[in-house]
């Protein structure tokens, strides 16, 4: 899954697909298409999370938050070392650079 | 949206149409949707988001929708008929074309929808998010007419109203049965959610009755976590018999109440019969399901093997590793319009990784949740990624489970908000 994700989209920067971090060094329609990528993955977590990670109720708002305390969020999730309830399942199919992308794309809303 | 289509009626259209040429774009792109649950109205919503310049129109037979997740918390006492019900204001709002209407022919090679109102829909994609029908045939003597009865209350509305009404006029110590399906079915936790709830009703209202699900099946989603919760919260108010134990409910007497196992005769004072289901019928009359009762799909594109230009999301589709509930639904809508939206500009759509939450609730403070995450593998259907499945532990303590009954709340706040706010 890991290989064949990296291999279309081919990211060169390894905080993944976010369209401003990659600018510098994609130019163009790879940059977004990798913008894209970044906003299909985000928008199954609004599911929960709320539409652009606005929601309501007892489950966090993801929109505003920095790149790092999300990606450590996943990351931590993931390992077990954070405690939790379903994330603690769901941040395990999502790799490193994918999680990387997620905090970037919710770390830019406003 | 199960209209009542057949297969002739599709075919007659086509034969009327004969020079009717596709609907090929001159100008803007044009998509019907037809089906304004969890998948037709996200698929509507989020095709708008993806691409405005696309024009979308979404047909649904009512004026408002109500949702099955949440509608057990309903029979429980927890949420009104108007909280878990919805318009489509935000859905126009968003650019959307709602027409409220039924369709009643579909003619794939002209590429249009006709509606029971009188119009004609051309469209260039068509997005299918049908649910499911009710075969009550499955069930000897059980019908339409029996469900006035015995409702199903498996599509959320006047039938979920119905069984309310008669928990509330049942007398106390009287017996509430709930006859579960086998696999595959719309919502795998739900008849023993349903089970949760009523005993959560009455074990205020009739603390002397009880609640028997007799299942067509040996085993069922979340099924240690049910059992300790109703040991916990229910001691001797909730009965499983499974289908070994001849729990398979094989016939049902609306006239005299009576339901009939293998093993025996009961008089519930209340028979809630949940019988098995396929794809909406308008999938099944243009033969989508290819005979195999659920519609094969393309994980990537979500279009139909058995038709070009015809896209399908939600419970009717045979979905590999995901569950069929609201939430993958709104996840496989959101993947679709994004696959709709490429093929429509001429680009390939890519594989989308999706996510699955179903959250139960046995008590007001009391819920638990089972998840996981997809992707289209080399069998063509969507496969968890290896790790990401589970469910909530057992043996939590109280908090967590209180957290997981607020984290519910919070979920279906946020998906409604998503399709209809």
């Amino acid at each position: 899954m890991t290989r064949q994700f990296r291999a279309r989209t081919g990211w060169p920067c390894a905080a993944g697909f976010a369209l401003v971090l990659c600018l510098p060094t994609h130019a163009g329609a790879q940059s977004l298409q990798a913008s894209t990528q970044a906003a299909t993955f985000a928008e199954s977590c609004m599911s929960c999370h709320g539409l652009n990670g606005k929601g309501q109720g007892a489950i966090p708002q993801l929109a505003g938050k920095t790149q790092e305390s999300l990606q450590g969020a996943m990351t931590e999730f993931a390992s077990g070392a954070r405690p939790g309830t379903i994330m603690r399942i769901i941040a395990k199919g999502y790799t490193p650079e994918q999680a990387a992308a997620l905090g970037a794309y919710f770390a830019q809303v406003r | 949206m199960s209209a009542r289509i057949s297969r002739r009626a599709v075919l007659a259209v086509a034969a009327a149409l004969p020079l009717a040429r596709p609907a090929l774009a001159q100008g803007r792109a044009r998509v019907v949707i037809i089906g304004g649950g969890f998948g037709g109205a996200s698929a509507a919503r989020w095709l708008r988001r993806v691409d405005p310049a696309i024009d979308v129109t979404l047909v649904e037979r009512n004026p408002r929708f109500v949702t099955c997740p949440f509608s057990n918390l309903m029979l429980g006492g927890l949420r009104t008929m108007q909280s878990i019900s919805f318009g489509y204001d935000q859905v126009r709002a968003a650019g959307v074309t709602v027409a409220i209407d039924t369709a009643i022919a579909i003619d794939p090679t002209a590429r249009n929808v006709r509606l029971a109102g009188g119009s004609t829909l051309p469209y260039d994609r068509l997005i299918l998010s049908p649910g499911v029908q009710l075969n009550y045939a499955g069930i000897a003597g059980y019908s339409e007419e029996a469900a006035e009865i015995m409702p199903h209350a498996w599509q959320a509305g006047p039938q979920t109203e119905l069984l309310r009404r008669q928990l509330e006029a049942m007398p106390d110590g009287g017996l509430v049965v709930i006859a579960a399906p086998d696999n595959p079915y719309r919502c795998p936790p739900g008849p023993y959610e349903r089970a949760s709830m009523i005993a959560w009703y009455l074990k205020q209202a009739k603390p002397r009755s009880k609640v028997m699900i007799l299942d067509a099946k040996d085993s069922f989603s979340k099924q240690p976590l049910f059992m300790e919760a109703w040991k916990t919260l229910y001691p001797g108010m909730v009965e499983w018999v499974s289908k070994s134990n001849s729990g398979r409910v094989t016939r049902v007497d609306a006239k005299s109440g009576k339901v009939t196992t293998d093993f025996e005769d009961l008089s519930p004072a209340v028979a809630n019969i949940i019988p098995p289901q396929r794809a909406g019928q308008i999938a099944i009359a243009l033969g989508l399901d290819q005979g195999k009762g659920f519609c094969p799909i393309d994980p990537v594109s979500f279009e139909s093997p058995a038709q070009r230009n015809i896209h399908l999301v939600g419970d009717a589709i045979i979905a590999g590793g995901m569950p069929k509930s609201g939430f993958s639904a709104n996840s496989q809508a959101k993947a679709c319009a994004h696959a709709v939206a490429d093929m429509l500009a001429g680009r390939a759509p890519a594989p989308a990784t999706l996510i699955n939450t179903c959250y139960s609730t046995a008590a007001p403070d009391y819920g638990f949740s089972i998840g996981g995450v997809y992707r289209p593998n080399d069998q063509g259907i969507f496969a968890e990624i290896p790790g990401a499945a589970g469910t909530s532990p057992l043996g939590a303590p109280r908090e967590t489970r209180a957290a997981e009954a607020a984290y519910a709340e919070s979920w279906y706040s946020n998906i409604t908000a998503d399709m209809f706010g």
